[in-house]
């Protein structure tokens, strides 16, 4: 007894206590602790300090338990677990992957056509974020810079077309801000794919493209908007011209290296020149006459082919003088250069 | 003496436990009746709204009842008792998003209000509640549970999480802490 710990010993004497024995029958049962009077003295204080007995009625617990108990229910009949259990057939006859998976399908499925709908939108409208965030997607996934600066341009001509549509549809001062948002966008955009499009002949020809169709319709909405809106399109337009006019010459200059190659390339022919010379007359008055020029294209590879010199290279300056063609403005500046 | 009569009242529980376990709904009731006192203070010392308190209890009890129903080892139903009671309290104020340890929502709770009848409150107590205040959360948490609550060491194993080793030292512990701070307070009174 006496090799008890202390803390089993005063443990042993509060059991006691609490169940009836006095503290002098502990005192007696532990002879040999005589630190033990004091902490028992501490334990009865402790005890005494009088505690309220919480306001629970032991019938209505009870009541409450019996009734559940006679339905038959188990447990907290209110709580989710239960709520589960009460659909059993459903639960096995769909797993929790599969339910997962629907519902992945399901928000895919909403996602997809939301962003289906918002290609449509407008700026200031309510999914025309969508429509923007889908471009920024598309422009992430597109891993090559070319075709990333083709996304670009295509999205470049969005602008155009955004702006375009709110000024004939709701031209009021309260869109003016609006307006002038897809108009800074647009010019913006025009920039980045301008400086995008170096040393790339299709690309220049893009951007060529584009800003000769922004010259056609910010030229026209300059007249219709007013303050701000104004002097916003007045910029883009500038830009445009701008960057129409570099974009042609910068063209215009690969076109002019272009025979040089070509002619090292086969020595004894030059059919690029012997192409340029014959389509550039024909496409000129309009830029419609693609087939041709795509004929002319492929003819060229295959002279190319014939003449033993299937370089890649020389191909592929070749491709973009023939589609340059499709701009009038262009075709009058290389034959200017000529 | 009391020793025999604290192994008849184990005995009768056992045999209670073993006869809810199969289907007797009337030894079920005669044990609510036995634990309805420590479990309901239990709850209402932590649940302040009346309500909410007896629901509570009573979905205590009816999971018991449900485990009762399916084969299972119990090694001590009072500590068992205790940690379901337990789960469902700190399930309670997860779900309200409160906190999810007894002795933090016990601080938020203003415990002590709910426990003390400060009414009633002598001198002598007043001085040991101050003390008790000077504790670590530890020995406060046994010494209420134990003292306050008027619980056994199993119960409060099941509670805190703690061996009843560990509980009888804190106990201990705690009991010479109290001991000394109360001597020093009733030295300068003994000198003057």
């Amino acid at each position: 007894m006496f090799n008890k710990k202390t803390d089993q010993i005063l443990d042993e004497a509060i059991h006691y206590l609490r169940h009836g024995a006095g503290v002098s029958d502990c005192l007696k049962k532990y002879p040999g602790a005589k630190w033990l009077k004091t902490s028992l003295t501490v334990v009865e204080r402790l005890s005494s300090i009088p505690t309220k007995t919480p306001n629970i009625d032991e019938k209505t617990v009870w009541n409450k338990i019996s009734l559940n108990l006679a339905v038959g229910q188990t447990a907290a009949s209110q709580t989710s677990a239960a709520k589960q259990q009460t659909m059993p057939g459903f639960r096995l006859a769909l797993p929790r992957g599969v339910f997962a998976f629907i519902t992945l399908v399901t928000i895919l499925g909403l996602l997809n056509t939301t962003a289906v709908a918002a290609q449509n939108s407008l700026p200031g409208e309510t999914l025309y974020p969508i429509k923007r965030t889908v471009e920024k997607i598309q422009l992430t996934l597109t891993i090559d810079e070319v075709k990333k600066t083709e996304v670009r341009i295509q999205h470049a001509e969005n602008r155009l077309t955004e702006a375009q549509a709110i000024v004939e549809q709701n031209n009021s001062p309260a869109n003016a801000k609006t307006i002038t948002q897809t108009i800074v966008e647009l010019k913006d955009a025009t920039a980045q794919v301008a400086g995008e499009a170096n040393e790339n002949k299709n690309l220049l020809q893009k951007v060529v493209e584009l800003t000769g169709k922004q010259e056609t319709v910010l030229a026209d909405m300059e007249s219709k908007v007013q303050g701000d809106t104004k002097k916003a399109v007045t910029e883009a337009l500038g830009k445009a011209f701008e960057t129409n006019t570099v974009a042609a010459q910068t063209l215009a200059g690969l076109e002019k290296d272009k025979p040089t190659t070509t002619t090292a390339a086969t020595s004894t022919t030059s059919p690029s020149a012997l192409i340029n010379t014959s389509s550039t007359p024909e496409a000129a008055p309009n830029g419609e006459k693609l087939e041709p020029s795509q004929k002319q294209n492929t003819s060229t590879n295959q002279l190319l082919k014939k003449l033993g010199s299937p370089e890649s290279t020389s191909t592929e300056l070749l491709q973009p003088a023939d589609s340059n063609l499709l701009d009038s403005s262009t075709s009058t500046i290389i034959l200017e250069l000529r | 003496m009391s020793q025999t009569l604290e192994n008849r009242k184990n005995s009768r529980i056992k045999a209670l436990v073993a006869e809810s376990g199969a289907g007797d709904k009337n030894a079920y009731e005669a044990l609510y009746h036995e634990y309805f006192p420590k479990i309901s203070r239990f709850v209402g010392y932590r649940i302040n709204d009346k309500e909410t308190a007896e629901d509570l209890t009573a979905e205590i009890f009816l999971k018991i009842w449900e485990n009762l129903q399916t084969p299972t080892q119990i090694d001590s139903f009072n500590s068992w008792i205790f940690t379901v009671a337990r789960n469902k309290i700190i399930d309670y104020y997860r779900t309200k998003k409160v906190t999810s340890n007894l002795f933090e929502l016990e601080n938020q709770l203003e415990y002590e209000d709910n426990i003390i009848n400060a009414i009633d409150l002598d001198i002598a107590s007043r001085k040991c509640l101050r003390h008790l205040d000077k504790l670590s959360a530890d020995q406060q948490e046994i010494i209420r549970l134990k003292f306050f609550e008027d619980l056994e060491n199993d119960e409060i194993g099941a509670i805190t999480d703690k061996s009843p080793g560990t509980i009888r030292v804190i106990q201990h512990r705690a009991i010479i802490a109290l001991k000394k701070y109360l001597k020093e307070e009733d030295s300068p009174a003994n000198v003057q």
